[in-house]
């Protein structure tokens, strides 16, 4: 028996192509879903209760999940084996085996990200893969699918929701961009044009069809896809095209030639680029950009610049130069930059107290590293900032005490407004930024973009 | 020859060149037969004849208001108000009443939130909302536009995409259910989606009956555009014709064929060139006085103004743009003067909607253009106390220039009187009194000048004076019994005349203490 999950777009659940959906209640589907969606991650069945009978006391949420449970089984065991989708380790957990969440669309649809992601992929292996993650991609995901008396569990799927409607833009953004290095400009409209149909307001789709249907002859095309942007613009929004935009639509309309780059000019750049600092997002976050040529690490690094330019009164600036770094050594440059942070703040009785804290910290060693990183991350927390935000130019440069700090940083100051911005040369072998990278790679605040 | 409706033994101001002033007026077919004396009346009156004794009551032509935003208006009439708010509880109370008086999924929207004024000075947050509303859609828009909060279920039901990146998160990642900037007009939209069309209904009749008690028989509603939706322009177009009084129709769009196709002879209205005041948005020549350094937006080049005004002369329509402060006043006129240098035409009647702080120069660029300009006099009653917002945002000596109505009407310039409605209330005889008592002793003008702007200015400002705007032979019956004269009434008091009785095309449509109808 094969379950397939289809979570993307209208929820459907279905056995051996059969679906089941109409069996399961609104509870169970959501229920089933969640579990699918964090496998193979444990829960106490407390905290899916109460998740889906906010309202109720403890025995009857208990009583009700206990029997959505039931009812689930009920529709997927068979062939006499019982429990084999949803485990229950002990009395107080359940989780989804793992062993079929391949069958789940979300899962296909990130393992064939996943693969398309890593450098190994040839261009034409990439498009495969990309190709087959956007079919994956039905619609928002649970669309229209809403319980009403679940209002954590309704967030967490405007949560999922959003996470992978990004992931599906940076897909056909990069499909997009695969077929451009090919040279294949009409290949490379199409994704283009199915993600104006989710945001219709996003100019910088514009502004690719524009160059692409220009650059594959198609001027006149080019043409109006610039009048409906700035009419779309005008109607919705009561603005006018950005002038990148208008200058481009000058060119084509004038025939001016146009440069054809291998990598289209930077929009999708230039869209992560944009997006650096998450401001909608509250706690901590952090992204890494991942480059893997001489010219993207100088782009990439010049972008972080900007970004300190721009906040210069709440950004950690470390690793502008070069060279390999001794042991922590860049845990002591963040401490070094936060007390020159201070000192530009002029609080200067919190400055001496800060001194004197870190007197402490004269020696490191394994026995004081976890108060040493705790300190650290106690002065980030007390300064009164809506944002902190650290950038570090060379991270492949740097010892593994700076990747072991930032991942007790993930854990000690979840809530903390943080923004660390990495550039990582992928030509440099770091076994630890692997390790680490493979631990946060499917986190929702950490995000490894391949430029 | 019997008529249809006689009124006598009042005082008629007909409004026309020669400021007539007569006592009795005879209708028939819904059109002005005769204006004269008691005496001239009399032989027009038969068995079948209405007669109302004005017994000394002021007669004026209907009034109008020619600018107006009728469907946001009749929305916002089913909204909550929460002006009074003064908590989040406050927020949430308001929002169970309503909900009790709906059906059931029922959409609940609430209008005019400020967070400064609840205690704890935040908007409420979408779990708030979930609290009294869980199962229908609720949206709350802020006081200054830019911010809607929703609840869960608006949240989910809405769809927008998640790269317009202004929804707020928590410290979790949750969104918070506010929504800002871009996105907040996305959700403005689909809220205005979700509202039905017999909701419309309802509110339209509302706010109708509530203008007509207030004498205005003829409306110039701004419509559509990306404040609001097209669908208000799509609604008034089709109900239009069904209502008691007139409706004349800006479609706020810069989309030429799109007003061509609706057969439409003018276009625009509050077209956005620049913002307002209360937002500094309002494009200044010089900084904002709460806000260094800004001095507000334009929202299109002089190119693209040019382009659209252009665009839409040459296709003969009436232009009508927003600009409230004076670089985009600039810019406008700018445009205007080169659009008639290269396509002269006599009798354009291109507007300018606001014009709120014109320089001299500028006053003298719109006479010799020959544009009218659409003004509100409501909000110098409403913002121009000592520290109001006028003042705050502009500093005590600009804010003393906002619209200079003495030295427009000086000039020879035609202004065409509206109340921005519901910005401000509908409310002509507030209009005039805040003409007529202008903080500014200097830009005051006569009580007569002021009805000016709410009768026949405004009807020549849509081209429709050859039928309104004066009571005189042959146009329609509009008319408005007031319990004072206007224009001999102390000034300060002008405020407190009340509406008796509006009539349109010779019906009664409202009328209250009027007295005996023979």
């Amino acid at each position: 028996m094969m379950l397939n999950a289809k979570f993307m777009g209208q929820l459907d659940f279905s056995i051996d192509e059969k679906s089941i959906t109409t069996s399961l209640s609104e509870k169970a589907c959501g229920v089933l879903c969640y579990l699918m969606m964090s496998s193979p991650k444990f829960h106490y069945r407390e905290h899916v209760a109460g998740m889906f009978w906010e309202k109720s006391d403890k025995n009857s949420a208990s009583s009700n999940l206990r029997y959505i449970l039931w009812i689930i089984r009920k529709n997927l065991d068979s062939n006499g084996k019982k429990n084999q989708y949803i485990l229950s380790p002990n009395k107080s957990t359940i989780k989804f085996s793992e062993e079929h969440i391949c069958g789940l669309d979300v899962f296909q649809f990130k393992d064939f990200i996943k693969k398309a992601n890593t450098h190994k992929s040839s261009e034409t292996d990439r498009i495969i893969l990309l190709k087959k993650a956007a079919e994956l991609y039905r619609g928002g995901f649970l669309e229209d699918f809403y319980i009403q008396d679940a209002p954590i569990f309704n967030d967490w799927v405007f949560y999922e929701r959003e996470d992978l409607q990004r992931l599906y833009f940076q897909v056909q953004f990069k499909l997009s961009e695969e077929y451009v290095n090919l040279r294949q400009y009409n290949q490379a409209i199409l994704p283009l044009k199915k993600l104006i149909k989710i945001d219709p307001l996003h100019e910088e789709l514009y502004y690719r069809l524009i160059k692409l249907y220009a650059l594959s002859g198609h001027r006149i095309a080019a043409i109006e896809v610039y009048q409906q942007l700035k009419k779309t613009l005008r109607e919705e929004l009561n603005i006018s095209p950005m002038k990148e935009t208008q200058t481009l639509f000058k060119s084509i309309s004038t025939g001016r030639e146009l440069k054809i780059p291998v990598t289209l000019p930077t929009m999708m750049t230039k869209n992560v680029y944009n997006q650096l600092v998450p401001y909608e997002k509250a706690g901590i976050h952090m992204k890494f950009l991942m480059v893997s040529s001489k010219s993207k690490l100088g782009e990439s690094q010049k972008k972080l610049k900007e970004v300190t330019l721009n906040h210069r009164e709440v950004t950690i600036e470390i690793g502008k130069l070069p060279g390999k770094r001794i042991l922590y050594e860049g845990i002591y440059e963040i401490i070094e930059e936060y007390i020159k942070l201070l000192k530009n703040q002029d609080d200067s009785s919190y400055l001496k107290e800060t001194l004197l804290e870190l007197d402490n910290f004269k020696e490191i060693n394994s026995s004081n590293e976890y108060f040493l990183f705790q300190q650290l991350c106690s002065m980030l927390q007390r300064i009164s900032l809506d944002r902190i935000i650290i950038n570090i130019h060379h991270l492949h440069f740097y010892d593994e005490k700076i990747f072991d700090f930032l991942s007790f940083l993930s854990r000690k100051c979840q809530n903390t407004n943080i923004t660390i911005l990495g550039v990582f040369d992928t030509s440099w072998d770091h076994q630890r930024f692997q390790l680490f990278e493979k631990a946060f790679q499917q986190e929702e605040n950490f995000e490894f973009i391949y430029l | 020859m019997n008529v249809d409706l006689v009124l006598y033994n009042g005082i008629i101001i007909q409004m026309n060149k020669d400021e007539s002033i007569h006592k009795s007026i005879a209708i028939k077919d819904g059109l002005i037969l005769d204006v004269g004396s008691n005496e001239d009346i009399k032989k027009y009156i038969g068995d079948n004849t209405l007669t109302i004794d004005l017994k000394g009551k002021t007669v004026v032509p209907g009034f109008f208001d020619s600018h107006m935003h009728l469907m946001p208006t009749s929305i916002n009439e089913l909204a909550i108000n929460f002006e009074k708010a003064s908590s989040i509880q406050d927020v949430l109370d308001l929002i169970e009443a309503k909900r009790k008086q709906l059906p059931p999924k029922s959409i609940i929207w609430g209008i005019r939130l400020d967070e400064f004024q609840l205690k704890e000075r935040i908007l409420p947050t979408k779990n708030d909302l979930d609290k009294v509303a869980p199962d229908q859609p609720v949206f709350i828009s802020s006081i200054e536009f830019h911010t809607v909060t929703v609840n869960s279920y608006a949240l989910h039901k809405m769809n927008l995409p998640f790269t317009i990146n202004s929804i707020e998160k928590d410290s979790k990642g949750f969104s918070t259910g506010r929504i800002y900037h871009h996105a907040s007009f996305i959700a403005r939209k689909k809220m205005f989606e979700m509202i039905s069309n017999e909701a419309q209904v309802q509110g339209l009749k509302t706010t109708i009956e509530k203008i007509i008690k207030k004498g205005v028989t003829s409306l110039v509603a701004m419509e559509g555009g990306s404040l609001f939706h097209d669908r208000h322009a799509d609604f008034i177009l089709n109900e239009k014709d069904k209502l008691p009084i007139d409706i004349a129709i800006f479609y706020q769009t810069t989309d030429v064929e799109k007003v061509l196709s609706h057969q439409l002879p003018r276009i625009g209205g509050d077209i956005f060139l620049d913002g307002s005041f209360r937002s500094r948005n309002a494009a200044l020549f010089e900084p904002y006085s709460d806000s260094p350094g800004n001095r507000g937006v334009l929202y299109f080049s002089q190119e693209e103004i040019d382009e659209f005004i252009l665009h839409a002369h040459r296709k003969d329509l009436q232009i009508a743009i927003h600009a409230v402060g004076g670089r985009a006043i600039e810019y406008l006129l700018n445009a205007y003067e080169r659009v008639l240098g290269q396509h002269p035409k006599v009798n354009h009647r291109h507007r300018i909607e606001h014009f709120e702080l014109p320089t001299a120069h500028q006053i003298k660029r719109a006479k010799d253009l020959g544009v009218i300009l659409s003004m509100q006099p409501t909000y110098e009653y409403f913002f121009r106390e000592p520290h109001g917002m006028y003042e705050i945002r502009l500093g005590k000596e600009r804010s003393r220039q906002t619209n200079p109505f003495k030295k427009i009407v000086d000039a020879g310039i035609l202004i065409a009187g509206g109340s921005d409605g519901d910005v401000m209330p509908v409310d002509p005889i507030l209009g005039i009194h805040a003409a007529v008592n202008h903080p500014n002793h200097n830009y005051r003008i006569s009580p007569y000048e002021a009805l000016k702007m709410f009768t026949v200015n405004a009807a020549i400002g849509i081209f429709e004076e050859d039928t309104k705007g004066t009571i005189e032979k042959n146009k329609l019956a509009d008319i408005v019994i007031l319990d004072h004269n206007p224009l001999t009434i102390e000034p300060t008091c002008i405020k407190d005349i009340k509406v008796m009785c509006t009539i349109k095309k010779g019906q009664i449509l409202f009328e209250k203490d009027l007295g005996e109808i023979v």
